[in-house]
Parts: C-alpha cells; sequence; structure tokens
C-alpha cells in the first residue's frame, strides 16, 4: 500500500552506490549545519522601544546594575540598556547574514528553528478583560466589574482571561482557554502591533452585536497587575486599566490610555490586511 | 590535516549507513500522528474549534480577528474563508489517521505536512514553538521507513504488525540531535533572565504560574499563600538544568532513561498546569529516538503476542533486532 516502496526498491541499486552515500551523508551535514546555526540562541527579532520600557525589563536591568556594584563595577540601569541594545542590534545584524541562506531552507521544508520558550517570566502581565453595558431593568447591577454604572445602564463582564468566564453562551469556554486564542490577546499587550488589541476589540463587538441585540456599549480592557515575587510577597499589588476601547452602538469609539483620554469618539477602520511570514519560526508555546 | 578531514569525512559517512530495528521511527510515527489528532479533531469536530478556526486563521470579513491576505497556497484555494481552512485541517486529519495506522507509507506524511504548513502559516502570531516542532518532527518522519513496522502496511506486506527488517538508522539520530536542540536552546535562552538563575531565586515558575496567558489557573498560586514558593523553585531548578543539559544523550546514551524519566514529569507538569498546545505531546512522541534497541524489543514482544502460535516443528524466524548498543553514540 506504500506508493513510494516500487520507486525506492527500483533505485535501490542507485542509492548503494558509494558516490550517492557521500553525497546524502554531506547533505545530511549540510541540514544539521543549518538547524544549528538557524537555532542559535538569539532573538528572534529586535525588541521594539517600548518593550525596553517594560517594569519587568527594567527590573531586570536593575538587577544586572545592583550585582555589577557589588564586584565594584557601577554601571546604571539606562547604561545597561544601552549596551544591550547595541550588542542585540549588531549580534541581530551579523546573525542575519550568516543564516539567511539556512532559514531560506528550513522554512521550505517545513523545519523551522528558533526555540525560546518561557525565557522570562512577565512581572506585569496583562489580562483581556471584555465586558458590556446594557440597558439596567433589574437596577440590581450585580454583574457590575469595576463599579462602573452610568444612568439606567450596567456593565456586565464577558470574561477575564485567565480568571472568569461570566457568559459561556457568548464566548464558549473551550474557545477561551484554547493556547492559540490566549496567544492572539497576549499580543495584544505585548505585541509591537499596538493595533492588535483594537482588532480584538473590533471582533468581539461584532460577535456581541450578533449574539444579543441588547449590547449598548463593547468595552475591552487591558488590565494589569505586578505577579507575587517570593521575595517581595507582602507587597500589596492592585490593578491598573492599562488601556480600554468602548465601542458604541453608532459605531464610535472612545479609548483610554493610562486613565487618559486618547481618542475621541471616532469609528474604527480596517486596516489593510498584511500577508503574514510563514509560521512558528520560533515563538512562545 | 587532509588525512585528518578524510578520517572525519569516512567517521560521519560510516555514522549514516548503519541500519538498526525501524521500531522506534515507526512508534514516532504513531506518537506524531496523535498528537496532531489532538491538534486537529477539535478544529474539525467541535464548535469551540470551528470559533477558533473562524477566528484566528479566516480573514475578517470571514469572522476572523484580522486582515488576511493568506498565504500563497491559501490564496490559490479561494483565500482566507472558514471553509478552505477547513478543508485544509480536515484533510490532515484524515492524513493523521493514515499515518498513525500506518497505510499508504509516508504519504498522508507529506499530505499531512503540506496541509497543515499552509493552514497554520495563516497567522504567525497565534502560533507558537508547537508549530515548529510539528513541522520539524513530520520532516523527519518523511526522511524515515517508519511505516517498515508497527503498521498496517506492514501487516498487508507480511502478513504481520512487525517487521525486524533493518532499516537506516540517519533519520532517528537526527531526530534525537533535533530533539536536543530544542531542549538545550530553549534552556540555554532561559539563562538571560535572572529568574531561571539563583540570582532571583529560581523563581521563574513561580512567576510563570501566575500569567493569565499561559497559566490554566493563575489564581492557584495566589491562593496557595506561600507554601508554593519552595516546590515551584525546585521545578524551576530542575527545568533548567534538565534543558540545558539535554544535549549529554548525544554524548552519554546511559543516562538517556534519567533525562527521558525527567522529562514526562516535566511535561506532565507543564500539561496539568499550563495551556500550550501541543508541544509537550509532541517533544514526547520523539522520546523513542534514545532507546532504538529498546522499541525494537518491545516490537518484538509484542509481534510475538499478535502473532498466532507456529506449529511445534517450525523453528522461530524472528531475527534478533538490530539497535545501536548504547555505548555507539547516537
Amino acid at each position: 500500500m506504500d506508493p513510494f516502496r516500487p520507486l525506492l526498491r527500483a533505485l535501490a541499486p542507485l542509492f548503494e552506490h558509494p558516490r550517492w552515500l557521500r553525497l546524502r551523508a554531506l547533505l545530511i551535514a549540510l541540514h544539521l549545519v543549518a538547524v544549528v546555526a538557524v537555532a542559535c540562541p538569539a532573538p528572534v527579532r529586535s525588541m521594539p522601544a517600548s518593550s525596553w520600557k517594560r517594569a519587568a525589563v527594567q527590573e531586570e536591568l536593575q538587577g544586572w546594575s545592583q550585582r555589577l556594584a557589588t564586584i565594584g563595577v557601577t554601571r546604571s540601569s539606562a547604561d545597561i540598556q544601552a549596551w544591550s541594545m547595541e550588542v542585540q542590534t549588531r549580534w541581530l545584524a551579523v546573525r542575519r547574514e550568516l543564516v539567511w541562506p539556512f532559514q531560506k531552507y528550513l522554512r521550505a521544508v517545513g523545519a523551522a528553528q528558533g526555540w525560546y520558550m518561557f525565557t522570562g517570566p512577565d512581572r506585569e502581565p496583562q489580562r483581556f478583560v471584555l465586558a458590556f453595558t446594557s440597558v439596567d431593568d433589574t437596577g440590581t447591577g450585580d454583574d457590575t466589574v469595576v463599579g462602573v454604572k452610568t444612568g439606567t445602564r450596567r456593565e456586565e463582564l464577558v470574561f477575564e482571561l485567565g480568571y472568569e468566564l461570566k457568559h459561556p453562551e457568548l464566548v464558549l469556554p473551550d474557545f477561551l482557554d484554547d493556547h492559540r486564542i490566549r496567544r492572539a490577546l497576549f499580543q495584544a499587550s505585548w505585541s509591537k502591533s499596538e493595533s492588535t488589541f483594537n482588532l480584538l476589540c473590533t471582533a468581539f463587538n461584532k460577535r456581541l452585536r450578533t449574539k444579543r441585540t441588547d449590547v449598548d456599549d463593547v468595552v475591552c480592557r487591558l488590565v494589569s497587575r505586578p505577579v507575587e515575587h517570593p521575595a517581595r510577597r507582602a507587597r500589596a499589588r492592585s490593578d491598573t486599566v492599562v488601556r480600554e476601547l468602548k465601542m458604541h452602538r453608532d459605531g464610535t469609539t472612545h479609548e483610554t490610555r493610562d486613565g487618559v483620554a486618547s481618542t475621541a469618539k471616532r469609528p474604527v477602520r480596517k486596516p489593510p490586511a498584511v500577508p503574514k511570514a510563514p509560521s512558528a519560526s520560533g515563538a512562545a508555546p | 590535516m587532509k588525512d585528518r578531514l578524510g578520517r572525519v569525512r569516512d567517521w560521519f559517512v560510516a555514522q549514516t549507513i548503519t541500519v538498526e530495528d525501524g521500531a522506534a521511527m515507526a512508534m514516532v510515527r504513531i506518537g506524531v500522528g496523535l498528537s496532531l489528532l489532538v491538534l486537529l479533531v477539535p478544529f474539525v469536530a467541535t464548535d469551540a474549534g470551528r470559533e477558533i478556526v473562524r477566528f484566528a486563521f479566516c480573514d475578517d470579513d470571514f469572522g476572523g480577528y484580522r486582515g488576511m491576505v493568506g498565504t500563497p497556497v491559501v490564496r490559490m484555494l479561494g483565500g482566507p474563508t472558514e471553509s478552505v481552512l477547513q478543508g485544509l485541517f480536515i484533510t490532515a486529519t484524515v492524513a493523521s489517521v493514515f499515518m498513525t495506522v500506518g497505510l499508504f507509507g509516508r504519504l498522508p506524511i507529506l499530505v499531512a505536512a503540506i496541509a497543515t504548513n499552509v493552514a497554520l502559516a495563516q497567522n504567525a502570531d497565534v502560533s507558537g514553538g508547537g508549530d515548529a516542532l510539528l513541522g520539524n518532527a513530520l520532516f523527519l518522519l518523511l526522511l524515515a521507513d517508519c511505516t517498515n513496522t508497527l503498521s498496517l502496511d506492514c501487516r498487508l506486506r507480511t502478513g504481520r504488525f512487525v517487521d525486524p527488517t533493518p532499516v537506516a538508522a540517519w533519520p532517528r539520530k537526527l531526530a534525537l540531535v533535533q530533539l536536543s536542540i530544542v531542549y538545550t536552546v530553549t534552556g540555554v535562552q532561559k539563562l538571560v533572565s535572572s529568574a531561571w538563575t539563583p540570582f532571583d531565586g529560581f523563581s521563574a515558575l513561580y512567576q510563570i504560574l501566575q500569567s493569565p496567558q499561559w497559566a490554566r489557573s493563575p489564581g492557584l498560586v495566589e491562593g496557595a499563600d506561600g507554601w508554593l514558593v519552595v516546590p515551584a523553585a525546585i521545578m524551576s531548578i530542575a527545568t533548567i538544568v534538565w534543558e540545558v543539559g539535554f544535549f549529554l544523550v548525544l554524548i552519554k546514551p546511559r543516562w538517556r532513561w534519567v533525562f527521558a524519566v525527567t522529562g514526562v514529569a516535566i511535561h506532565v507538569g507543564i500539561l496539568s498546569l499550563m495551556e500550550v498546545g501541543i508541544f509537550s505531546w509532541l517533544s514526547m512522541s520523539l522520546y523513542p529516538t534514545m532507546f532504538p534497541r529498546q522499541c525494537g524489543q518491545v516490537a518484538t514482544w509484542l509481534d510475538r503476542r499478535l502473532r498466532p502460535p507456529a506449529p511445534a516443528s517450525t523453528p522461530a524466524s524472528t531475527p534478533a533486532p538490530v539497535g545501536d548498543p548504547p555505548a555507539a553514540g547516537l
């Protein structure tokens, strides 16, 4: 039943020829060189400037500054950041020149490399929160998520990633638990393309309005809270709304960043479609 | 110098012409096939899975969260619509079934590799280490005569499920090198973060288990009132030592059991505490590459169990499995 077996049997004498055996060994060696070269530890792409400002990165830099001070080397975290950015840029430029032919070959055969999984914990992870407001005809407002209550409208939580799913009829539990959806929601907070957050909000806005007619505003939030660190367990931690997008029934939106309204009402425009790079050139799991 | 290069070349050529029992790569084939089914069956058979396909892989005009032009093959098939994507995933699912049972040789592996690569490449933002490992595993299986034994092909060809005819050993060795690279490089990359080192008290897993993106229950750590600090630190130490040292399986075959048992324990931990897709299943599917001789013995034992008892006058015809002795390196 193996369609290749007769072909391989017919070619068997050729495959036993010493020249073929040497050529095959050479090809295997080249594959190994390609895999090792491309898998060689490196950030897959350079970190955007905004990523360097994140608490986790700054804390890491400060830690190294203190460690260097203990051995008599005085370097501020800003110095270390500048040095790291320089090394990263140079190393990536050199690496790009060295590995591009191998990278093309490995992508072509579907054997992309790039293994960085849980490289460093996110010390201030941002949770994606989806809620909506509707007309409050009960007057109770039980499900109020952050105490927002305006007039007769009340805000109902749909889900808070990793914690609660209040409306499984709007967003299926297995959908929300899936690692690809979690990764998409993760991109909303960490991606260098900040539009991912808006894209996700637009998609959820469409979904909620299709499934429920009484939805007034759809609200997406990124809520940040430092993780509990073993050495700082007693430290108080509180939620901060980093970003909020309200999508009104009339198609207008209202965006707030770090508590400051950054965008007045405007319709959300569909960004141009961009072809994506081939998958899995390494990523978090 | 020329002599030395010649010796290295001869040694390497000799490494690529060895043969062994094909059971190890057959078991890898079964493991990868089952892992693929774990990934694909929900996509095609459940409401949530179909919703994920729509949301993550289709254009926003067809329920996706972003605009997508589509990969060239997807465009050729009609664009990033639900029917095209589902068609690809259904094709890959059928191919995975044939691959798992070992029917039609390497053809279903080729079909599964193309269909999954085309479909999953649709949105790299929702891709991860699991997809990369899947591509590698399918490529390596394509190189191996992995349906020679423990397959329906074998049953149809020889009347038995097990065929001890030796096959080329180099694809298995390549798969073992790939597995070592995956773990070792992952471990080395982790060392850039002080959370995986004594500088920060090996706090990495304690913090990662609070991440709403990956942890199944981010509230678990908060609710534990500190008693998870030490277990999480021990798990972090075990993980980093095991990952960074995994390349030793290439040099010290006797240590493979230790790395394999630790690996299974770590992956069971990942599966129960985190949501990372099929990465753990795929990784463990590659573990038989560490034990070619033992896999051959298991296949022989299975053959004896499955075969009807031979008449007393017929001598046993199953030759001993061929495999690398533990001291032979890879």
